[in-house]
């Protein structure tokens, strides 16, 4: 017990590069094409390494987005200072790709954490490829392609074997002991519409750097958010 | 008698190294086109993993912009509905003090169906060190607002490595 307390500074210690990244904030300038129309969504994400996310849109309309990991997620508008809260896992700030390479879990890209098993890996032509299942049949199965020990293909195939989605990963770059991919590119097929495209492009980076918008509170007065009424 | 000697000698190494060079030239050849097949193969394979990425600048240039005022949909990323483990960070710490050494909180957090074999084959998690790294972890995750995702569903024997 004495050498265990004796190595808790020391363990301490090490860990705490670990732990040096708390903060990430990024610019973020999502294109999204489908049937030959462009939509821009243009945002400011603020991560905490305790799992709460900020996103500040700024394009098409400006509202906030706060989230965490359990998926508990308010969207804030504060030109009507209006308030929308909803539960459900697709809302957890796990799903936003800065926050998985900000905690590391760059190997399954946080596939594991929800439900999916790792099957083999195997080494073709330079890559690894790493495939992932879920026990639920309903979801697709997962390949992650990787070079360098850094992902930069993923593909979501359905159980009958139809296409559903690639995820390319490309441009990494090094923040300290943060990487990120600068340019994500999702093509997700249609069944009876046209291929969608989705650009993602990660700017101005920056790790532990002190902004407000970290610490960004909802208003307590906000009022419900009413989903009839057509975004002005 | 001497003379004749040395250039046979002379006239041995000669062909030698001459069959040497020819052997060489051809074996240089022989490695560069494998090479260069290797390359070309290996590029044609990463073009599968690699996305043209002027050929999606033209499609987003050559689409007509539209604003879409969705805001009831934040753009999450592109992942099917999940769903999350509930695994709560005081049970995983309470189960590492008693159990940790059996690696029964590896298990609460979700793991290698084999993990409890590795930590109890390992003295607890090699002598007791893995177990009590887990721990000091597990710890610093809650004083950081109890976020242990990272560690659910973890396979790796080093959770935190």
């Amino acid at each position: 017990m004495k050498n265990k307390l004796l190595l808790i500074p020391l363990l301490l210690l090490v860990a705490a590069p670990l732990y040096a990244q708390r903060k990430v904030s990024a610019d973020v300038e999502v294109k999204t094409v489908i049937d030959g129309k462009l939509n821009t969504v243009t945002k400011s994400v603020y991560c905490t390494n305790n799992g709460r996310l900020v996103a500040k849109f700024s394009k098409p309309l400006p509202y906030y987005v706060v989230s965490n990991s359990k998926g508990e997620m308010n969207l804030y508008r504060p030109d009507t200072n209006e308030v929308l809260s909803d539960v459900d896992p697709s809302f957890s700030s796990n799903t936003e790709l800065i926050m998985l390479f900000m905690s590391g879990r760059i190997d399954d890209l946080g596939l594991t954490s929800f439900g999916y098993k790792a099957g083999s890996a195997t080494r073709e032509d330079g890559f690894v490829k790493k495939t992932f299942k879920s026990p639920d049949t309903t979801k697709p199965d997962v390949e992650i392609v990787y070079e360098n020990y850094l992902p930069i293909y993923c593909e979501y195939t359905a159980q009958d074997g139809r296409m559903l989605s690639k995820k390319y990963l490309s441009d990494y770059k090094t923040y300290g002991r943060f990487i990120l991919p600068q340019r994500v590119t999702d093509i997700t097929y249609g069944v009876k519409r046209d291929s969608s495209i989705v650009r993602t492009i990660y700017s101005n980076v920056k790790v532990d750097v002190d902004d407000p918008n970290f610490d960004f509170q909802i208003p307590a007065n906000a009022k419900p958010m009413k989903l009839d009424a057509p975004a002005q | 008698m001497k003379k004749g000697v040395v250039s046979k000698i002379i006239h041995y190494f000669c062909v030698v190294e001459t069959t040497f060079l020819i052997s060489y030239t051809i074996m240089k050849k022989l490695v560069l086109s494998v090479i260069a097949v290797l390359a070309i193969a290996f590029s044609a394979n990463a073009a599968n993993y690699k996305v043209d990425n002027n050929a999606i600048d033209n499609i987003i240039e050559n689409a007509t912009e539209v604003v879409v005022l969705d805001v009831a949909a934040p753009a999450a990323a592109n992942l099917p509905a999940f769903e999350q483990k509930d695994v709560n960070a005081t049970t995983a710490l309470i189960l590492n003090i008693f159990l940790g050494w059996c690696g029964v909180h590896r298990h609460y957090m979700g793991t290698a169906p084999y993990m409890w074999a590795l930590y109890l084959f390992t003295g607890g998690g090699i002598f007791g060190i893995v177990d009590f790294v887990d721990f000091v972890m597990l710890i610093i995750a809650m004083t950081d607002g109890g976020n242990i995702s990272k560690y659910i569903n973890n396979r790796k024997f080093f959770m935190w490595a």
